[in-house]
Formats: C-alpha cells, structure tokens, sequence
C-alpha cells in the first residue's frame, strides 16, 4: 500500500491537473467547474474524524493521480477479457474511451439518446452546463466536487417518455492503465422518461496490474411510473481503487431497484442515495459484496423519503475472508412530510477468517409519525451445525463450505429478477469462489 | 458391522459416555431406549464423526478398522448414516441439489459412476413417493421452512437414497402423527435387508412394534443398564426406567 502523503499536496496537485486541462477555457462548464474545485480545495479531502468515513482506509488514493485523457491507447485485439451479455446492446469504454469497435449500438429504440460524454463536451458542452446547473448534486459527497472540476468522459442516456417495451443497456467501463497511477474521472447522466422501462446492466472491470483511481459520479433521475432496475458490477483489478458516487432521483410512482455486487478492488467505496420525490415512489437497494486479502469494500447508502406513501427495500449481504474489511452504513431518512412511509433495511456478513472484520451501522432519521420501519444486522461465521450436516451426507468438508456461502449469497442473487443477468453475475461469483478456494482440503 | 467397546467419552472435563459396549451386526436392528440426557445422541454423534467430544477410553471398530480415524464425510461414504435428531436447515442451499452432491459424493469415493442430473431426477422422483413428500420440497432449501414431520421424512428420504450400510436413527419417531410415523416405519422396513444393520433411538414402544427389533438396550446416565428381546420396551412403556435407576452392570 503507497504511503499515506500529506493533503495538501495532493489537493495542489489536483488544482494543477484542473489548470492542466481546463486553464486555457472559460465557457460556462468551465466556469461551474471552478466552483466545485473550489468547493473541493475548501472541503478537502476525507479525514477519520469525518462520521462518513471514519472506518474508510483511504490510503492507497491519498497520492497525487494525474487524470487520464480519454484517447484511443487500447483496442479490442489487446487481450481485453471480459463477459457481457452478447446479444443486448452495449456501451464499451476502455480507459475513459468509447470503443466503438466493442460497443454495439445498432438496435437503440427511437428518441433514445446514448452518447459519450467526451462527444457532448467537443460538440455541446452547454448541454451539460444546463444539467449539471438544474440539478446539482455536490452535496453527495466531495469526491462528487472534484469529478464535476474534471470529468472527461462518462455517459449521456436519455429514454424518452413512454417507451412501448423494456430495454437493456450494458454501460461496460473496462480500466487498463497504460501509465502508472492514473485516476479515471468518469460522469454518467441517465433521463428515464414518463412511463418507461429501462435496464441498465453497468459492469467495471479492471485489467492490468498498474494501480489507478476511478472517480466515478453517476445521477440518474427516473420520471414519473417509470421502471428501472440498474444491476452495477464492480469487479476491478486487484489494484484498482474505486470511489463511485450515485445519486437515483424518483418521481411519482416510479419504481428504482438497485443491485450493486462488489467482488474486486483494493478499495471500492459506493455512496449510493436514493431521493424519493414524489408520492408512491418504490425503492429497492440490493447489494452483494465479496471481499478477501486486503481489500475494503465500503457501502453507505442513503435513502431520503420527502414524500407520502413511499417504500424502499434494502438488502446488502457481504462476505469476508483473509484480512479483509467491509463497512456498511445505511441511513433512512423519513422527512416530516413522507407519512405512511414503509422503509426495511437488513444486512448480513458471513466471516470466513477470524481477521476478516466488518462494520455495520444503520441510521435512521425519522420525523414523521405514521410510519413502519424496519431494520437488522448481523455478522456471523459459517454454521458449523450446518456443516457437520452436510459432511455427515458425505459431503467434504470444503464442498461444504462453498455450498453454504453460495446458499448465503442466493438470497441476494434471487432479486435479479431477469435471467441473463442474474447467470451473468452467478457466474462472476462462482470465480469469485473458485479463485479462493486454492487452500487446503481441511 | 461395527463394534463398540468400552467407550468412554467427555464433553469439556465431563464424563457422557461411561463404558459403552455394543455391537451390530449386519442385518441386525437394535433399538436404543433411555431417559433424556442418557447420552443416546453423543453416541450417535460420536458413531457419525461430530466434533467436541472427546473419547478417553474404548474404541469403536468398524469392519475392523478404526472408526475413530475418519472423518464424518469419510464414514458417510463407507456407509455410515445418521438421521439427525434435530435436522439442520442449511439457507439457500437447495435440497435436490444436496441429495444429489452428496449421492455423487458417496459414489465417486467407492469408485463408482456419478449420476447425470437427469438419472439423478428420476431416481430421487422414485425415492421421494416412499415417504410420501411432494416434490416440491426438492426445490426448498434443505430443511428450511420444514415443519418436524417434513424434516424427518426428509431424513428417511436421504437413508433410502443414499443406502447406507448402517443406519442410525435418533428419534425419528419423535414428533410424528400416526401416519407419518407408519410412512417413516415402512421406509425403514421397505429397506431392511440381510446387509444392513440399524441402531433405533427411540423413547417410545409404538415405533418398535413396526420394526421387531433383534434387541433392546437401555441406557442410563452414559451406560447401558440393560439389554435384552422386544418385551423390554413393553415393560419401560409400562413401568418406566425407575427399576433400573440402579446399574446391574458395567
Ligand atoms: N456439546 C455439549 N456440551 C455440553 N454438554 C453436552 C454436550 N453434548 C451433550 N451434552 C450433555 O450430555 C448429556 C447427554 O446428552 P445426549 O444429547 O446424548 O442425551 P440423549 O440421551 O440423546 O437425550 P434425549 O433423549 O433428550 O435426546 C446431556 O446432559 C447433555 O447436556
Ligand atoms: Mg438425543
């Protein structure tokens, strides 16, 4: 792990990176660039003492990354190993850069717009301006502030309203550095409109053994009774530091379930907020995060209910092994407003080492009265009641074992309610199991 | 079959099993009857391989080889089978597919070909009719939302499938209506053969009179007090374990 540096410094040095590449402009973007890396200079970066970020080990990104530009340094006969779904369409970028040569756009619904936000910055940054100025979300967190000073890649999706059937996106974000420590500054903007179905299957995969920093902020907004499940995978290199910040906005009766499985990374930390505006509105956020060596995998997630007869579902389950850390914050805001409000909140851990350790912490702010809410936690080790059980049958010892910690992760898995994808993501962790289980047959 | 001699065995400092000597041969069922906390599980649990005890004296000799020398998964393959007491729910881990990991098991261990998943659906299909489950409880968690009876079924059903060469049953009558009782009786009965031997752990008559037993032990506080033909378990039901409280013998 790099030695931790002194702030300051790296906060110099990403005010450099901000000269570097936007010193020379003043258009509008730039100009609300500059506030939020002020906002970020004046923040600074996150100390224990923060309550967000007091178990977060944040380390291995207290170094000075220089920002990658998007350009074409790898194609597709780079050895780029990957899965996806090959019969659904798919957005491919390789290091911040749209691969035209792996994405395969040819059957987009009409009115659907898919486009690559190193496009929109060349042909109509003012496009963004608008976005970014109608709905700021800096409050997310301030790695939030230092991608909107510097985001030179990402994604534009835009559904129209009334999409007469469902449709699936594969948003791929493959990180393979051909530098040392580069950070990846990646924005995605995501518009579901009025009525419709939307799938986003979004997968990010790191290659490679150099070390490197994704600083990913997605806002998406869901129009009013649209359906939108987003399954996010996050499956980088074993040196790759992962900080993503989500913002879902709902409307009326829109429905938003989220499935975020974390299974690579040295650190991967997720805040994900879901903002209920609007009466009726559902909730889901699903979670499955598998963790061994080193790393640490930190979820915060926050689910803001402003309005009436709204309920949000959360079920995030971790598994631990080695020396790995996991963090689960989960706070339920009930705003004075938002009666009748249905609000469920359960986590679980399964410890495989006894150094494999975990913190978990449920918030809940609730200030309206007519409301059900509920929450648990638990963090526990492998039954070994169960265990005997199944090695009694004939099972050995280590079949057994992985029986049970993919019995444990099922329940999770069994949200993903579309096949393919759930296949996509058993297989994923299957390896994950397989990868592990080099031990001894004890 | 298997033979137990002078088996003593502890749990933390103290003493469970107090000198145990039993031997079943093949073809043989024993019934095994005594008060609560007479040590009846430990020894099941000990023939079946469970961690945490400790034995300090005596041995347990299976086909002339030590018993005690393997592990739980190595005793299920040389056909050795227990049906739990207290039958353990195992989340998410599907009940079909168990079965059918641990027949594999079993099979590959005696050199034998492991069934496909389609000869695998037919076999169990058979299996499952005998205890009178419906099928669905295939695609349950193992155990999991089972009410007592189902889980014993489901007990037998793993005996019938995996046939052992020795089975223990701790208390599958427990809990059972008539019916399933009669179902769980019949499996037993259906299986019994000239190769097989079973040790019956019952505190109940009512089983006995479906399985004739060759003979009958009692045991109490971690020896057997007595052993002896069907009419034994006819005088407990009908005097109880008081006549016996002192041990005649070691
Ligand atoms: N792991 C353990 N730790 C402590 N005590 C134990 C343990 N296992 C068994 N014992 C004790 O050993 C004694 C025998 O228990 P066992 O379960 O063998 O009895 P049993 O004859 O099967 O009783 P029952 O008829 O109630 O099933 C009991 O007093 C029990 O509390
Ligand atoms: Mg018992």
């Amino acid at each position: 792990m790099p030695k931790p540096t002194d702030t300051s410094k790296i906060l110099k040095h990403y005010e450099h990176e901000f000269q570097r590449l936007y010193g020379n402009s003043n258009g509008s973007l730039t100009i609300l660039r500059r506030t939020a890396m002020d906002k970020f200079l004046t923040t600074g970066l996150p100390t224990p003492k923060q309550e967000d970020w007091r178990s977060t080990n944040l380390n291995s990104i207290m170094q000075a990354y220089p920002v990658a530009s998007p350009k074409a340094e790898l194609t597709y006969f780079d050895d780029l190993d990957f899965e996806y779904i090959s019969n659904l369409p798919r957005i491919v970028f390789v290091n911040g850069y749209y691969t035209a040569e792996l994405s395969d756009l040819s059957n987009l619904p009409e009115q659907m717009r898919v486009n690559s936000l190193t496009y929109l910055l060349k042909t109509d940054p003012e496009k963004l301006t608008r976005r970014l100025k109608q709905y700021p979300s800096d409050d997310v967190s301030v790695f939030t502030s230092l991608n909107t000073a510097l985001f030179n890649s990402g994604t534009w999706i835009e559904i129209p309203d009334n999409l007469p059937e469902s449709f699936t996106l594969q948003l791929i974000n493959i990180t393979k550095p051909t530098a040392e420590q580069q950070s990846y500054q990646l924005r995605n903007f995501i518009d579901i409109g009025e009525n419709s179905q939307f799938n986003l299957i979004e997968q990010n995969i790191g290659l490679g053994t150099e070390t490197y920093f994704n600083n990913i902020v997605t806002d998406l907004r869901a129009g009013r009774n649209a359906t939108i499940k987003y399954t996010r995978i996050q499956n980088e290199a074993e040196t790759g530091n992962h900080i993503s910040s989500t913002l879902i906005t709902q409307a009326a009766d829109s429905q938003v379930e989220s499935m975020v499985v974390s299974l690579g990374g040295q650190l991967i930390r997720n805040d994900l907020e879901f903002k209920l505006e609007g009466a009726g509105a559902t909730g889901n956020l699903n979670g499955l995060y598998l963790a061994r060596g080193n790393q640490l995998i930190d979820n915060h997630t926050v689910i803001d209910h402003t309005h009436p007869e709204c309920s949000s579902n959360e079920l995030y389950k971790g598994i631990l092994d080695d020396d790995s850390h996991a963090v689960f914050n989960g706070k339920i805001i009930v705003q004075p407003d938002a009666q009748k409000t249905d609000a469920r909140q359960i986590n679980r851990n399964l410890l495989l080492s006894e150094k494999a350790r975990v913190n978990t912490n449920p918030q809940l702010e609730i200030y309206a009265d007519d409301v059900k809410c509920a929450h648990g936690s638990t963090i526990g080790q492998l039954d070994s009641d169960a265990l005997f059980y199944l090695r009694s049958r004939g099972i050995t010892a280590r079949v057994a074992q992985t029986l049970m910690i993919e019995g444990f992760a099922k329940e999770v898995l069994e949200t993903i309610a579309d096949e393919t994808t759930r296949a996509l993501i058993t297989n994923m962790v299957n390896d994950w199991f397989v990868n592990g289980n080099n031990g001894d047959d004890s | 079959m298997i033979e137990i001699k002078d088996l003593h065995v502890s749990v933390e400092e103290k003493e469970i099993l107090k000198g145990i000597n039993l031997a079943i041969k093949p073809g043989e069922l024993h019934a095994l009857m005594g008060l609560n906390g007479s040590g009846k599980s430990t020894l099941s649990n000990i023939i079946a391989g469970r961690d945490g005890y400790t034995v300090t004296k005596g041995s347990v000799t299976w086909n002339g080889q030590d018993l005690l020398e393997l592990s739980p998964e190595q005793r299920a393959c040389e056909g050795i089978f227990m049906s739990f007491q207290y039958p353990v729910v195992i989340p998410g881990v599907n009940n079909m597919y168990f079965l059918k990991a641990a027949l594999n098991a079993q099979r590959k261990y005696n050199g034998d070909e492991e069934l496909d998943a389609m000869d695998f659906l037919t076999l169990i299909k058979e299996k499952i009719k005998e205890v009178k489950l419906d099928e669905s409880f295939l695609h349950r968690a193992v155990n999991d939302g089972f009410s007592g009876g189902e889980k014993k079924r489901n007990e037998i059903l793993q005996m019938i499938t995996l046939e052992p060469r020795l089975a223990i049953l701790d208390e599958t009558d427990s809990g059972l209506d008539i019916d399933a009782l009669k179902i769980v009786a019949e499996g037993v009965n259906n299986f019994r053969n000239a190769d097989r031997g079973f040790l019956v752990i019952t505190h109940y008559q009512r089983i006995l009179n479906y399985m004739e037993p060759d003979r009958i032990h009692i045991m109490i506080d971690g020896r057997i007090v007595k052993s002896g033909g069907r009419n034994l378990a006819q005088k407990i039901e009908e005097q109880g374990y008081a006549w016996l409280e002192e041990p005649v013998t070691v």
